[in-house]
């Protein structure tokens, strides 16, 4: 059983302007427990909103049109408050995610307390060991949020998410607002803990380059739509859809004496209105002249790879 | 003591020693003090009624000069006036102590839930502070009699609103914050994430507005003894004493001016301490304190 599996999902967002469809029929599966999964999008591709809409936090005019969620095989649009399986957000802003007028102690101990239901000097104890295994000393139990740096904080933020061994993690541009050094050491505690601790993870962000470090397959996101999905390795070596391609011809490479980055001209579609065809048709190198009539398919390549692209629908 | 605290605790407590909040708390603390220590040390019974009527602030007594004079009856004002502090302040107290943590509950309710319960708390309040306090109180009176502790429950009811109102903006903007969103997505309890994650980081203003309020209690009550309707006869209360001295305006000036005083100084005093509250606990002002001093500083000396 899959732990995390999407099937046509469609979301739209009410707006002052018009309904702005942020999801249109995604399908997505995360098959294997501690497996994390990259979703890769600009602005406004829906990555967010998918993530938003599995953990139950789409903003109150959002509304999802149609489609199943399950996680661990619940569905987590109907399913009562009780049998749901936990899943767990990590937000970019640590500050906000923790309660300023609590020490961290508390606040992670309070999962052990009444979530786990243990005793209280246990729960500081499992409180100390989980602050430890995120690289904290356990002296930081009786810090506030406010006495930390901000790397410090998204480590708190990440020994409360594996206080309460959800059944998948929502990563949400986690190490956006840190500067470099801090993100690497903050991805690469991700991985370990996910990894050692057989959790399993979305990771929503931006930048492919930190899909290269930390995930194991790839989701890429175009206006609303998944284009791409494939594993880490082979979307790198070999990149199917024309928006994926462009996508890394604009990440700067120290490896390869690249002359010029090349930037995807044009801007990301309105999703009030959506291009006819090919959504990325209007800023495709390749365009043909059908791609702008016909609507392409995900379609299934060898080793379990899809991309949504007319070029690959004639094979 | 202080040698035990953290740089921080010692920040937070420079942050709070604001000169408004000092000057309320000395004039509150110096009443209190002698609220305390002149029934325990007076000579003088503050119901017994004697001879000397009406002497002026400073004559010669029986036992200690009559410092603040005495009334109609005889009594001495000095004992009288600190005598009425227990029951003013405990008044005040209660009132407002009522008022906030009823107000208080209906506000996190109203504000965390929403929806129908939201609208129909929301409306029984706006009817509660529809009503003048004053009206409600004669209600009051006239139905269960004229009592100080109807009073009390008149003003507590009708002061309600002001704490739910309040409580209920504050919730609303932090129910929105990541870690009340985490503490849900963690399957806490509503109760637990009500009153341990929101409550604490909603109450600053709440604590600001209960201290101006207890100002305002003060005075509530007084009118409402002044008018009758409160403390009765024989019992020392300020408003009480400023009704039946305001009679003897002409003859005895002392009579009803040092229980208005008395008023007019812990009323001064609670809105200072709320003012400077205010200052220390404002978020946004959080940390430029030291700084706008220090440019106070410098402006001063560039003028000298």
């Amino acid at each position: 059983m899959a732990v995390v599996e999407v099937r046509n999902l469609s979301v739209v967002y009410y707006t002052p302007r018009g309904v702005a469809k942020a999801l249109d029929n995604v399908s997505l599966s995360i098959e294997e427990q501690g497996e994390i999964l990259g979703l890769v999008g600009e602005s406004g591709s829906g990555k967010s909103t998918l993530g938003y809409a599995i953990s139950g936090l789409l903003p109150g005019n959002a509304e999802i049109v149609s489609g199943e969620i399950l996680v661990n095989g619940v569905d987590m649009l109907r399913a009562g408050e009780d049998s749901k399986p936990r899943v767990s957000v990590i937000f970019q802003d640590a500050l906000t995610s923790l309660n300023p007028v609590l020490t961290i102690g508390e606040q992670i101990a309070e999962i052990y307390l009444y979530v786990h239901g243990l005793s209280k000097s246990e729960a500081y104890d499992e409180a100390g060991r989980v602050l430890e295994e995120v690289g904290l000393p356990r002296s930081f139990l009786n810090r506030y949020p406010h006495e930390l740096s901000g790397g410090q904080r998204q480590r708190a933020v990440i020994a409360m998410t594996l206080a309460l061994r959800p059944a998948l993690i929502i990563a949400d541009e986690p190490t956006t607002a840190l500067d470099v050094t801090v993100q690497a050491a903050i991805l690469k505690l991700l991985y370990r803990v996910v990894k050692e601790n057989r959790l399993t993870m979305l990771y929503i962000t931006h930048d492919l380059s930190l899909v290269a470090h930390i995930c194991d397959n790839v989701a890429v996101m175009y206006a609303g739509e998944i284009v791409e999905y494939s594993s880490v390795k082979s979307l790198f070596r070999d990149p199917k859809h024309p928006y994926t391609r462009a996508l890394l011809k604009a990440i700067p490479r120290v490896d390869t004496d690249v002359e010029e980055l090349e930037p995807i001209e044009g801007s990301p579609p309105s999703l009030l209105e959506p291009p006819e065809g090919c959504r990325f048709h209007p800023r495709c190198p390749l365009a043909m002249e059908k791609c702008r009539i016909l609507r392409p398919r995900l379609v299934s390549l060898v080793d379990g790879r899809s991309v949504r692209c007319l070029l690959y629908e004639e094979e | 003591m202080l040698g035990r605290l953290s740089p921080e605790a010692k920040e937070t407590l420079a942050r709070f020693m604001q000169p408004s909040t000092i000057i309320g708390l000395s004039i509150l603390v110096g009443i209190v003090a002698l609220g305390v220590i002149v029934p325990l040390a007076s000579p003088y019974d503050p119901y017994a009624t004697s001879e000397d009527v009406l002497r002026p602030p400073l004559s010669e007594g029986p036992a200690w000069p009559y410092i603040l004079g005495t009334d109609s009856l005889g009594r001495d004002l000095f004992t009288r006036i600190f005598y009425a502090v227990s029951i003013d302040l405990a008044v005040a107290l209660v009132t407002v102590g009522l008022a906030v943590s009823i107000g208080m509950v209906i506000g996190l309710v109203s504000g965390y839930f929403g929806g129908i319960l939201d609208s129909v708390l929301m409306r029984i309040m706006d009817v509660l502070i529809s009503i003048p306090g004053f009206m409600l109180a004669i209600a009051v009176a006239a139905a269960l009699g004229a009592s100080l502790f109807n009073a009390m429950l008149a003003v507590a009811v009708v002061t309600i609103p002001i704490y739910a109102r309040l409580m209920r903006g504050v919730t609303l903007s932090v129910k929105e914050q990541l870690y009340v969103t985490a503490a849900k997505e963690a399957g806490l309890s509503s109760f637990r994430i009500l009153f341990r994650h929101i409550l604490p980081n909603a109450m600053a203003p709440l604590i600001v507005q209960s201290t101006i309020e207890l100002g305002n209690a003060i005075i509530y009550i007084a009118s409402l003894s002044f008018i009758g309707l409160g403390a009765q006869e024989p019992q020392p209360e300020w408003g009480l004493m400023l009704s039946t001295g305001r009679k003897y305006l002409r003859e005895a000036w002392w009579y009803p001016t040092f229980p208005g005083l008395m008023i007019f100084l812990v009323v001064l005093a609670f809105n200072l301490i709320g003012d400077g509250l205010r200052d220390a606990l404002d978020p946004r002002l959080r940390g430029t304190l030291k700084i706008r001093r220090s440019i106070v500083w410098q402006l001063l000396k560039s003028e000298t």
